[in-house]
C-alpha cells in the first residue's frame, strides 16, 4: 500500500507493521492529507498490537501534516489500538521538536529519536 | 484606523545593523498556483543563512541541507510563507519579505495585504494565543477539535503555535492599512539559532 504526493512517498510495509515516510510533506491544507490519513487508518486496521511510523527519511512536515497525523493519533487513542511507535532523528528540526506532540496526544505513544 | 501590534514585534531595534540581510517580493497567486514554491522559498532562506555555518551546521551525512540548522530555518519560514500565501488578497497584492541575521538571532518579516475578514479572524486567533498560558493545552484542544470536525476541518490552525511552542520562536504581529485603506498584516518572527 503506497501513497505518492508531490515530493513524498508514504508506504505501508505489512511485514514489519511499519509506515515509512520518505521525502517532504508540505501540502497546502489539512484536507490535502486525506490520502495519507486513509493509508494510516488502513495500516492500523491490518496490524496487531503495534504500528510503527518511521519518519526518519521525512525531511519536512508542515503544520497541516502535523495536524493530520495528530488527528490520527487521537483516533487511535480513542480506539485503544494499535499502540504507536514513532522513529525520528535528532538532526532534523521538525522530528526533534515536534514528534513529542504526538505523545502529548496519546501518552502511550513510544518515541525513538536517535 | 490606528495600527495594532501584538507580541514581540519590536524585539530587535530597527536600526541595529545585521550581519546579513535580504528582501524579496512575491505574488501570493504565484504561490497558491504552484504550492511547492513555498518550500522552494523556505529552502532558499535556509540555505542562504545556513551557508555561513558550513563547518557546524551539517547533518550526519555531511550535508548542510539535512542538518539541524537548515531544517530548522526552513521549517519555521515555511509556516510564515504558507500563512501569507493563504491569507493574502488574491489580486493586486504582494508579499514583502525581509530577512535579517543578527549573530545568533534571525528575524523574518512577512507582510501581506489581506481582506478585512482574514484580518479579523487572524486578530482573534492572536488574542486566543496571547490569553493562553499553556500552549501545549491549546495544541491539544485544537487537534481534538479537528478530529471532531472531521471532513469540515479545513485548516490546521497550528502554524504559529507550532513555531512558538516547538521551535522557541518569538512572534509579533502588526495590523495596519495601506495607502488605499486595505488591511495589511506584518508578521515578525525571531528565531534563535542553536548549536552553531
Amino acid at each position: 500500500m503506497e501513497v505518492q504526493e508531490q515530493g513524498a512517498v508514504v508506504r505501508f510495509v505489512a511485514e514489519s507493521a511499519t509506515v515509512q515516510f520518505v521525502g517532504l510533506l508540505r501540502l497546502p491544507h489539512l484536507r490535502a492529507y486525506d490520502n495519507v490519513a486513509r493509508l494510516l487508518h488502513e495500516a492500523a486496521a491490518q496490524v496487531g498490537e503495534e504500528l510503527t511510523l518511521d519518519f526518519r527519511e521525512l525531511r519536512f512536515l508542515n503544520s497541516s501534516g502535523l495536524s493530520a497525523i495528530g488527528v490520527f493519533v487521537v483516533a487511535m487513542r480513542k480506539a485503544g489500538r494499535p499502540k504507536l511507535r514513532m522513529l525520528g532523528t535528532k538532526s532534523n528540526a521538525w522530528q526533534q521538536n515536534s514528534l513529542r506532540n504526538f505523545r502529548m496526544l496519546w501518552n502511550e505513544t513510544v518515541l525513538v529519536i536517535e | 484606523m490606528d495600527d495594532r501590534t501584538y507580541g514581540d514585534f519590536d524585539l530587535v531595534p530597527e536600526d541595529l545593523v545585521p550581519e546579513a540581510r535580504f528582501s524579496m517580493t512575491l505574488a501570493p497567486s504565484e504561490l497558491t498556483a504552484h504550492w511547492q514554491r513555498c518550500g522552494r522559498v523556505s529552502d532558499f532562506v535556509a540555505g542562504y543563512i545556513a551557508s555561513a555555518y558550513a563547518a557546524t551546521g551539517a547533518g550526519p551525512g555531511g550535508s548542510l541541507e539535512d542538518g539541524p540548522l537548515f531544517t530548522s530555518i526552513s521549517t519555521v519560514f515555511q509556516e510564515l510563507i504558507e500563512n501569507a500565501a493563504k491569507f493574502s488578497r488574491k489580486r493586486d497584492a504582494a508579499i514583502q519579505i525581509r530577512v535579517k541575521h543578527f549573530s545568533r538571532i534571525l528575524m523574518y518579516e512577512v507582510e501581506n495585504a489581506t481582506t478585512p475578514a482574514f484580518a479579523q479572524r487572524f486578530e482573534e486567533y492572536l488574542r486566543q494565543i496571547a490569553a493562553e498560558d499553556d500552549l501545549g493545552a491549546l495544541y491539544l484542544r485544537t487537534v481534538e477539535a479537528q478530529l471532531e470536525a472531521g471532513a469540515d476541518a479545513q485548516r490546521s490552525g497550528i502554524g504559529l503555535l507550532v513555531i512558538r511552542k516547538d521551535h522557541g520562536v518569538r512572534v509579533g504581529v502588526r495590523f495596519s492599512e495601506d495607502d488605499a485603506g486595505r488591511p495589511t498584516v506584518t508578521v515578525r518572527a525571531f528565531q534563535t539559532m542553536r548549536g552553531v
